[in-house]
């Protein structure tokens, strides 16, 4: 039976709905071997008005494609995606054009995600102007003005270059971006993962009074565990292309079901010095093109069993609410 | 009390730039024992990349040593001819820098970049060399050594290449490693890895380690000591376990509750404000203007030192007269 | 006050960057050589009184003199103003030259960078043909097709340095479609025209400025070769390719026929040559100081 993550709350109050989502990079062509790497495999969950689902993986997860392929941004490989309850997947450029000033992004590094070239003040318009959402110079002005207060700047701003800012400030000028279209949905990948930590904690309340505010629902993609469990209502873990475990974050930090959940809440450094765990963890991320059969996470796995090895665990709901792919876990077994 | 190895006294250091001369270390004193790890804590523009570097006097060319010494074993770094001191880095001092990827040379083998470096200050024989460096390649934690030393940078992982990096600076069995953000770019299952072996390899080789590092939490994984800088100041520095149980000056309080835990907190203090102009920083205390506790005599007049207990350090009126 | 309106118009980075350039020695050189065959080109008549085209063939062969200061040619017109209106004309055709060149070039390389696919590997394939051959050749086969005059160099300028700025705007636009924000822009939902004009092209365009300055030197050196092979600039119009082939004929006892242009054009290729040099330290990026 297949358990699609979430899919017990109700299907009509979804705001973003997932199913059987993969995506597929080939890499290589005439000369050179073909080589596929599935970024993101066989993912789904959905997420409700007002809430965010915490994406949590290393490197070669996929959950950054899984962000972007989520917004469009890239084609799927296969699966669906319904927002607002309209099937996405395959829409033609100009009909997506219409539903993307309801979702939105914020990038990792405040550096590159905004034209070097234009000014703080069209930057913070283009949204408006593309979705012909505006009608004349004055309404313009005061929109990005209030925008910009919204997140913590002001109007000496407008006419400033992004360069002329600093790492926190620039993105909230991302942020502010994201805003003025009032989407429905954001995508935040990594988004304070460059800053300073007393910056990181601004942008991080921030971003939590925004939603309460105005209700936004969040896709927060992050590697760090902690950053994830104070923003998110649901948690995922990804590796290798794959939801490994799903629940709250209480599920999660007080009963990490997965053994490399385990892993994560192992290595994940906590700022006491009384609690040190220095120990010696075998095995790396593993790259996205050699992946491993079976289960993915089996050759860095302590508990591994002989089935591991060949046959893939599905995620099954062990309590309510929270779900594993493991197979040293049975629904309706502890 | 352990013997000083590195002692760093009323250091200035500034960046001459377009808008004038940028001081990014401001009169800093610090002391590095034998036998301890050191971390030095701090944000962008706190002045501590500067610091390590101007240790290795390998600060780029518009930087300025405006005042101050740094002595090692006696001897003051600063005061040493080009030549003298190349034959102190990556021997007696050696480096982790953070960027695994843009520090090895793409076009050298793991051997023939270990060899190099061991080149630069000895002399062994090819045959030595190999079991050596086979040796040295075990005591990092590298599978199968023998086959890795004909390996390129890019066929390795980012943790693999920090690894590599270690080797090398323990290659010439250094007392002192400085360490400057070894962990920044890595995964973090890798940098628990790596900061265990850091940690282990510390003991086996007895030295002292600096570690540059903006995360609270990984400095509380292996530190003895820490510093706590802040626009190019020591603001507090002394044992771990007092600071982070009972920090004393306002910045590293902010900086303690800004962290997100695991265990799910309602909201996260931050510290109004931006760091201050470095080229023309504010008088009195360097910290007055973002402040939550400040006084007249803050906005005048540069805080003393106060010893809170005989490891414990802070830079802050609040403490006394 | 430069300043403050670079800083109004394109912010402290300009600034910054402004002050880079003050300081570079490459262009504050070339730049004084530059500055020289900008003014006479621009002004000629401010120099000279002489009319280079008109000559009075009993003041023919005459050397440099306090009437005439480089002496006169064959036909007795002054040199000095020839040479003074030869930089015009050089001016004219390099400039306009080598502005078709880029404009074309700029457009159809970014065009090509940001769509990929059998688009950008056809008009690859066709730059790499025409960059097999030397620039010489291919302003050749222009003038061979056309036949010689001033709108035919200019043309044969464009078709020659067309293929470079087209590879160089490919490049750079291939990295730039890859940045945050130009992927930010298309998750607004920007159309692919506004994604070119206002995200690609403003930030493209520093190699491009690069490579102009330096194809200027080259170009008018070109322009000359072909006129001193009589297929470039045809007379009476004063242009100093052309003159060092009038000088051909009487090399030795009138030397001043061809020291003076010959001069000019150096002096000229090498301020160009340095200034563009300069231009590019600043404006790319370099390795760590």
């Amino acid at each position: 039976m297949k358990f699609i993550a979430g899919y017990t709350v109700n299907k009509m109050k979804d705001l973003i709905r997932v199913e059987e989502l993969r995506k597929y990079f080939s890499l290589g062509g005439f000369l050179s071997k073909k080589v596929t790497v599935k970024a993101v495999d066989d993912v789904s969950f959905s997420i409700s008005e007002g809430e965010t689902l915490g994406l949590v993986g290393e490197s070669g997860s996929g959950k950054t494609t899984l962000g972007k392929t989520v917004l469009r941004l890239y084609k799927p490989t296969a699966g669906k995606i319904y927002f607002m309850n309209k099937d996405i997947t395959n829409l033609k450029e100009n009909e997506m054009r219409k539903i993307r000033r309801f979702m939105q992004i914020v990038y990792q590094d405040p550096y590159s995600s905004l034209n070097p070239r234009m000014r703080i003040k069209e930057i913070v318009s283009r949204p408006l102007i593309v979705h012909n959402l505006i009608n004349n110079k004055k309404e313009l002005n005061e929109k990005i003005i209030s925008t910009l207060i919204k997140v913590g700047l002001d109007e000496t701003f407008l006419d400033r270059f992004p360069h002329e800012l600093s790492g926190g400030q620039r993105q909230r000028v991302a942020i502010a971006r994201a805003l003025i279209l009032n989407p429905k949905f954001i995508v935040l990948d990594e988004p304070t993962s460059a800053l300073d930590v007393s910056v990181q904690a601004e942008i991080l309340n921030l971003l939590k009074d925004l939603q309460e505010e105005y209700h936004f629902s969040y896709l927060f993609i992050s590697h760090d565990l902690s950053v994830v469990n104070f923003m998110a209502h649901k948690v995922a873990i990804m590796y290798l292309g794959k939801i490994v475990e799903y629940g709250s974050p209480e599920d999660i930090y007080n009963e990490p079901l997965h053994p490399y959940t385990h892993l994560l809440m192992q290595s994940i450094p906590q700022p006491d010095p009384k609690e040190r765990k220095l120990s010696f963890i075998e095995g790396e991320p593993p790259n996205p093109i050699n992946v491993p059969s079976g289960c993915r996470f089996h050759p860095r796995c302590k508990y591994m069993l002989e089935i591991c090895k060949n046959k893939e665990p599905l995620l099954q709901e062990i309590k309510p609410g929270h779900l594993v792919a493991c197979w040293l876990y049975r629904k309706n077994e502890n | 009390m352990n013997k000083e190895i590195l002692s760093i006294k009323n250091l200035k250091i500034g960046y001459e730039t377009e808008s004038g001369l940028l001081i990014a270390v401001n009169s800093v004193n610090l002391n590095v024992y034998s036998g301890e790890t050191l971390a030095i804590i701090g944000e962008s523009g706190s002045g501590k990349s500067t610091l390590a570097l101007s240790i290795l006097r390998l600060l780029p060319s518009n930087a300025k040593i405006i005042s101050g010494s740094i002595e090692y074993s006696g001897v003051d770094l600063l005061s040493l001819t080009d030549e003298e001191m190349r034959k102190i880095r990556g021997n007696k001092i050696a480096y982790i820098p953070q960027e695994p990827s843009t520090a090895l040379n793409p076009s050298f083998t793991v051997y023939t970049f270990l060899k190099d470096v061991v080149y630069s200050h000895r002399f062994i024989e090819k045959k030595e060399l190999k079991k050596y460096l086979i040796d040295v390649l075990k005591k990092v934690r590298i599978p199968n050594p023998e086959k890795f030393l004909n390996s390129y940078p890019f066929e390795l992982s980012g943790g693999m290449k920090q690894r590599i990096l270690i080797a090398a600076s323990l290659l010439n069995n250094p007392n002192l490693l400085i360490a400057d953000e070894p962990t920044s770019a890595l995964d973090v299952s890798v940098q628990a890895q790596i900061l265990a072996l850091i940690s282990s390899l510390k003991k086996e080789f007895n030295m002292s380690i600096i570690f540059i590092t903006h995360n609270l939490s990984v400095a509380a994984q292996i530190a003895d000591r820490i510093a706590i800088m802040y626009a190019g100041k020591v603001l507090e520095i002394g044992d771990i376990n007092e600071i982070y149980e009972n920090p004393a000056h306002p910045y590293t309080q902010g900086l303690l509750s800004s962290v997100p835990r695991l265990q799910r907190t309602k909201r996260l203090r931050s510290i109004p404000g931006f760091i201050p102009n470095l080229t023309n920083p504010p008088s009195g205390c360097i910290f007055h203007p973002r402040c939550p506790y400040i006084k007249e005599k803050c906005k005048k007049f540069e805080p003393k030192k106060y010893n809170l207990s005989n490891n414990h350090e802070v830079y802050c009126w609040l403490y006394g007269e | 006050m430069i300043e403050g309106l670079l800083t109004k118009k394109f912010g402290s980075g300009a600034l910054y960057t402004w002050r880079k350039i003050k300081r570079n020695r490459n262009i504050k050189v070339g730049f004084i050589f530059l500055g020289i065959f900008l003014i006479i080109s621009l002004f000629p008549w401010a120099f000279s009184v002489y009319d280079p085209y008109k000559g009075d063939l009993k003041e023919s062969f005459s050397p440099p003199s306090f009437e005439h200061p480089f002496g006169t040619d064959y036909l007795g017109r002054d040199l000095l103003s020839r040479v003074l209106w030869g930089a015009r004309t050089s001016l004219i055709i390099a400039m306009l030259g080598v502005l078709l060149a880029s404009t074309l070039g700029t457009l159809i390389g970014t065009i090509s960078g940001y769509y990929k696919g059998k688009l950008d590997y056809i008009i690859m394939r066709v730059v790499d043909v025409m960059l097999a051959f030397p620039d010489f050749l291919l302003a050749l086969f222009i003038i061979a097709v056309t036949g010689p005059g001033l709108w035919n160099v200019i043309l044969a300028i464009a078709f020659y340095n067309f293929p470079q700025f087209v590879r160089i705007s490919r490049g750079s636009t291939l990295a730039i479609r890859e940045m945050d924000y130009v992927e930010a822009a298309k998750a607004l939902g920007e159309k692919d025209f506004s994604i070119i004009f206002k995200y690609i092209l403003p930030n493209s365009l520093s190699p491009v400025i690069v490579h102009f300055t330096l194809r200027l030197g080259a170009s008018i050196l070109t322009a000359a070769g072909l006129s001193f092979l009589g297929l470039g600039v045809q007379p009476p119009t004063p242009d100093w390719g052309l003159m060092l082939n009038e000088a051909l004929t009487y090399l030795s006892f009138a030397p001043y026929m061809w020291v003076f242009p010959g001069i000019f054009l150096i002096m000229t290729v090498i301020g160009l040559n340095l200034t563009g040099d300069g231009l590019n330290d600043v404006l790319n990026p370099r390795v760590r100081e």
